[in-house]
């Protein structure tokens, strides 16, 4: 939140997280190491870093790609979407190892600049089976470095919102050069039909998960919410599980938390990056974040001392046994009082 | 011909961006955002590379602020 910074937010989760993907690296590697030294004898050190940390970070984009909306049909993907953000910086370096070793093993040993052999040494550019395909890599590459650059929070509130949000959108044109780069380079060094059939598949996953999720979020926001004298109809009290929250559509999302046998209403969207507050649960008194973990205390809306980020609280009733919240806000920050539910029992 | 104007405008970018990155670390980063008075050394190693990359975008930021 938005006091002090430190180089990187780490607590006692995102530190096991993070000890997760190093682990699962180094056995990936020592497993790649293994199995292409039986089934490759003569691929040399160098090729062997190369193929390894470029299905590594191709594997991890996929992985970054698909937590988003898994966790949108899932809570139970929550935690993998908390930790996103190590996991994108690690998919970078991943993919620069990838990037750098390719140009030492193929562009350093000419007389012209790495750099420019990329973009000279194959002029194959309206080839399908020729192309160069190290260009789109490198592209992506670039923009990669640009998201993993700008991952720290002082960069999306210096940034702001908007501008961050649009330039780690840009993930996407990543994606699609990367699968161009891959199935192009494929296409001129690799026979098996297997690679294919796997990075086809890859993508097909990717697009419908993607469309299973935007899919279910359509739906919910087409749902018809019932309105009575201004106020829109939740759920019966005893639908909400205990620190978890009932989303309600009107215009915008409202998300109503039940805890410690007492409702209240905020507004669905944190002000760190736009998270799903409904999505999230109450935590030690505060509704937390699904995304990186800002807290909000459910009466007024608040961050928690000594931080100051407000969210805006809602007006909620019950009437003929069921719970209502008035959709007009009573503005970012500002106290209601939280509906006892022991009063209506 | 067009990859070389490519890389020199890539190059110009980059140098440009180093020379503010200095001058951002020392003295701009504080004016933006005050938050940032009495961060860590680990911190400005974490926000130089961006502050190289995204250096247009920063001073157009400080311009208007």
């Amino acid at each position: 939140m938005s006091v002090g910074y430190t180089s990187i937010l780490w607590n006692s989760e995102k530190k096991r997280y993070d000890r997760g993907i190093l682990i699962f690296i180094v056995l990936y590697m020592l497993v790649f190491y293994g199995l292409h030294a039986l089934v490759h004898p003569e691929a040399t050190f160098e090729t062997l870093l190369i193929r390894a940390f470029g299905i590594l970070a191709f594997f991890l984009l996929h992985v970054i790609l698909v937590i988003g909306p898994l966790s949108r049909l899932n809570p139970a993907f929550l935690p993998l979407l908390y930790n996103r953000r190590h996991l994108g910086v690690s998919m970078f370096l991943t993919a620069l190892v990838h990037g750098t070793f390719s140009v030492i093993q193929f562009h350093t040993l000419g007389d012209m600049n790495p750099i420019r052999s990329i973009f000279l040494s194959n002029m194959e550019y309206f080839s399908l089976v020729q192309f160069p395909f190290q260009i789109l890599g490198f592209f992506s590459l670039i923009i990669l470095g640009l998201m993993a650059v700008s991952s720290h929070d002082f960069w999306l509130k210096n940034l702001g919102p908007v501008v961050w949000k649009k330039l780690h959108m840009l993930v996407y044109v990543a994606y699609a050069l990367i699968i161009l780069h891959v199935v192009l380079g494929a296409i001129q060094n690799e026979k098996s039909l297997v690679f294919f059939g796997i990075v086809l598949g890859s993508f097909i996953a990717v697009c419908t998960i993607h469309l299973v999720a935007g899919q279910r979020e359509k739906k919910i926001d087409e749902e018809k919410p019932i309105v009575d004298n201004g106020f829109v109809m939740v759920c019966k009290p005893h639908e909400f599980e205990d620190n978890r929250a009932k989303i309600v559509l009107w215009g915008e999302r409202i998300a109503v938390f039940k805890y410690d046998g007492k409702l209240s209403a905020v507004h669905n969207v944190c002000k760190h990056q736009g998270g799903p507050l409904g999505e999230g649960k109450v935590v030690d008194g505060c509704i937390t974040c699904p995304w990186h973990g800002y807290q909000y205390l459910p009466g007024n809306g608040q961050s928690p001392p000594p931080f100051n980020e407000k969210v805006a609280t809602y007006e909620l009733k019950i009437q003929d046994g069921y719970v209502w919240v008035n959709p007009e806000t009573k503005g970012e920050g500002e106290p209601v009082e939280p509906l006892n539910l022991k009063d209506y029992e | 011909m067009i990859v070389d104007i490519l890389l020199i405008l890539m190059g110009v970018y980059l140098l440009l961006g180093i020379v503010f990155s200095i001058y951002f670390i020392f003295a701009g980063a504080s004016k933006l955002d005050e938050d940032v008075k009495g961060s860590p050394w680990h911190f400005w190693l974490i926000i130089w590379p961006g502050s190289v990359l995204l250096w247009s975008v920063l001073l157009l930021k400080m311009i208007r602020k």
